[in-house]
């Protein structure tokens, strides 16, 4: 009972920046400014909902979909084939180019950002989608997570389906991805949340208003905002954005949630 | 045909990893602003080392690695043993709970965190209500560096309790029964027997904590941007974006990977196997 009740502080802890920023979007701002806080919206609001139906958010939404369907297809396509050659591809300097291939993991993003920009110019592609998506598409790390749990799949499987005469891209599709299900799930989760909260490369590179995500048209639109109301900030309008960039996070990691749990535990079996 | 497969990956690998270092290194020793483009030798690298602010950004991000990395483990490991033993109900309930955070963080909850912290918000508030003066939270590295790193932790902790929770699950019954049988008290069998055996997920939690915490960029970006709390990704967004100094970005860059890669070499977990 006294463990039980440690664990909903704890809940409470991890859950009260969230909570705030709900009832603070729900609140005009002398309810958010209020001191002490209110813990519920005195005076509920949708004011600052309803203000972003004014701004083109069935763009941005749409921007947001496609952006992270097509990060998501290319994140499993690279990770189910790439982790199915390390784990069951055998062949001298395999190890030296795992090696290398994980250095990409310890690279700040930050750091490769100013030439990314300019490979994207070369490429033909600065200010598109593409941009926004080619470059979080190989990810060592869910590599190495999808490596570790196709290395759980007995080899005989494979070994009694290459007996009848099918090729490795058969097995890959038909033997390999449709018992891994969970940690493509989590490769799926992982990928789509990457992607919409990818802020500042996108913010960097998505400068039309036609081509930009939700995370950047919503709050690019806070920022035009700040100057509209006298430098004040509009925490509200923040906050509502926050709220709904967040639905959608939600919404994937719930329906997703015990695939996911399923694929990292057969990934990180000691 | 098998070796086609590594075709994908290599591809990516190649035109968004290998490709931009290979632009960045060349970068770091030119002066240009994309129109023109001088070669300096390592100017721009000697220009950082008589920078104050760059010097300040490598303090600060080693302040923010020593939070950082014991702090994502010992809070994601804590909390793991603290709820492994639990019904499943519960387990589910604290996994979902503590990834709430991840899924809300950077960027999307930034400005309630700034709510929180700012002057005549709720935790002055309540710090003047016990009779303690009002603090600029986010007005000196002392207070906004350990802040921003607690919004930090809470932002990674969910993803490092699934993983090791993961691996605290997959610890075969019979060996936790048979340490009980023979007596050992509850906090004997985590020290002894829990901890030994997730030792290889605890070291890739640690490799992963080391690498992130030098890539924190987000909050810092949003909370507290000045000199005294800025990190090294900070000052290379800073440098290159805002005053065009794509030269001298670069170099930081260079700095800031090779930083990296030193302190991220404890790789076994990723080797063995």
């Amino acid at each position: 009972m006294i463990k039980k009740s440690i664990l909903i502080l704890l809940f409470i802890v991890l859950l009260f920046p969230m909570y705030f920023m709900i009832v603070g979007s729900l609140q005009d701002i002398r309810g958010i400014m209020k001191m002490p806080p209110n813990l519920f919206p005195i005076h509920p609001t949708v004011y600052n909902y309803l203000r972003m139906l004014k701004w083109d958010i069935s763009v941005y939404t749409i921007n947001s979909l496609i952006g992270s369907a097509i990060t998501v297809v290319l994140t499993v396509i690279i990770v189910c084939s790439g982790g199915y050659f390390f784990a069951f591809y055998k062949f001298k300097g395999k190890k030296i180019l795992w090696m290398i291939f994980l250095v990409g993991l310890m690279i700040p993003r930050i750091s490769v950002i100013i030439p990314m920009f300019v490979i994207m110019k070369k490429l033909g592609l600065q200010g598109s989608l593409l941009a926004t998506i080619l470059p979080i598409v190989f990810s060592p790390f869910l590599l190495y997570l999808t490596r570790n749990y196709f290395e759980t799949i007995p080899n005989s499987l494979l070994e009694s389906a290459r007996l009848d005469g099918a090729h490795e891209g058969l097995i890959l599709f038909h033997v390999v991805v449709p018992i891994s299900k969970p940690i493509i799930t989590a490769v799926i989760v992982f990928s789509s949340i990457g992607y919409l909260q990818d802020y500042i490369w996108q913010m960097l590179v998505l400068s039309k208003n036609e081509n930009q995500t939700l995370l950047i048209g919503l709050t690019k639109s806070v920022r035009v905002l700040k100057d509209g109301l006298l430098g004040g900030f509009p925490y509200g309008q923040a906050m509502a954005v926050g709220t709904v960039l967040m639905i959608p996070l939600i919404v994937i990691f719930l329906i997703a949630n015990k695939f996911f749990t399923e694929g990292i535990s057969g990934a990180m079996k000691e | 045909m098998k070796k086609l497969l590594i075709l994908p990956s290599l591809l990516f690998f190649c035109l968004f990893t290998i490709w931009p270092i290979l632009t960045v290194i060349e970068l770091s020793f030119y002066k240009t602003n994309f129109i023109t483009k001088t070669f300096v030798g390592f100017d721009n690298y000697i220009a950082l080392f008589t920078s104050k602010d760059f010097i300040q950004s490598i303090i600060n991000s080693l302040f923010y690695a020593i939070l950082l990395i014991p702090g994502q483990i010992i809070a994601a490991l804590l909390i793991s043993l603290f709820v492994y033993n639990m019904s499943k109900h519960w387990i589910d309930v604290t996994r979902i709970i503590t990834y709430l955070p991840v899924l809300s963080a950077g960027i999307i909850i930034a400005q309630s965190w700034q709510w929180i912290f700012k002057f005549e918000g709720p935790v002055n508030w309540f710090i003047s209500l016990i009779g303690l003066p009002k603090v600029n939270w986010f007005g000196q590295g002392l207070t906004a560096i350990p802040i921003i790193s607690f919004i930090v932790i809470m932002g990674t902790i969910g993803g490092n309790i699934i993983i090791i929770l993961a691996s605290i699950l997959s610890i075969d019954k019979s060996i936790l029964e048979a340490a009980n049988i023979d007596g050992a008290s509850d906090s004997q069998i985590k020290r002894m027997v829990i901890i030994p055996m997730i030792k290889n997920t605890l070291i890739l939690i640690g490799l992963l904590s080391a690498i992130n915490a030098f890539q924190i960029f987000e909050n810092i970006y949003a909370l507290s941007p000045q000199s005294y709390a800025a990190t090294t990704t900070y000052r290379i967004y800073a440098d290159g974006f805002n005053y065009g100094k794509y030269g001298i970005a670069a170099a930081e860059a260079i700095v800031l990977l090779i930083i990296t890669i030193l302190l991220s070499l404890n790789k076994k977990r990723f080797e063995h196997d």
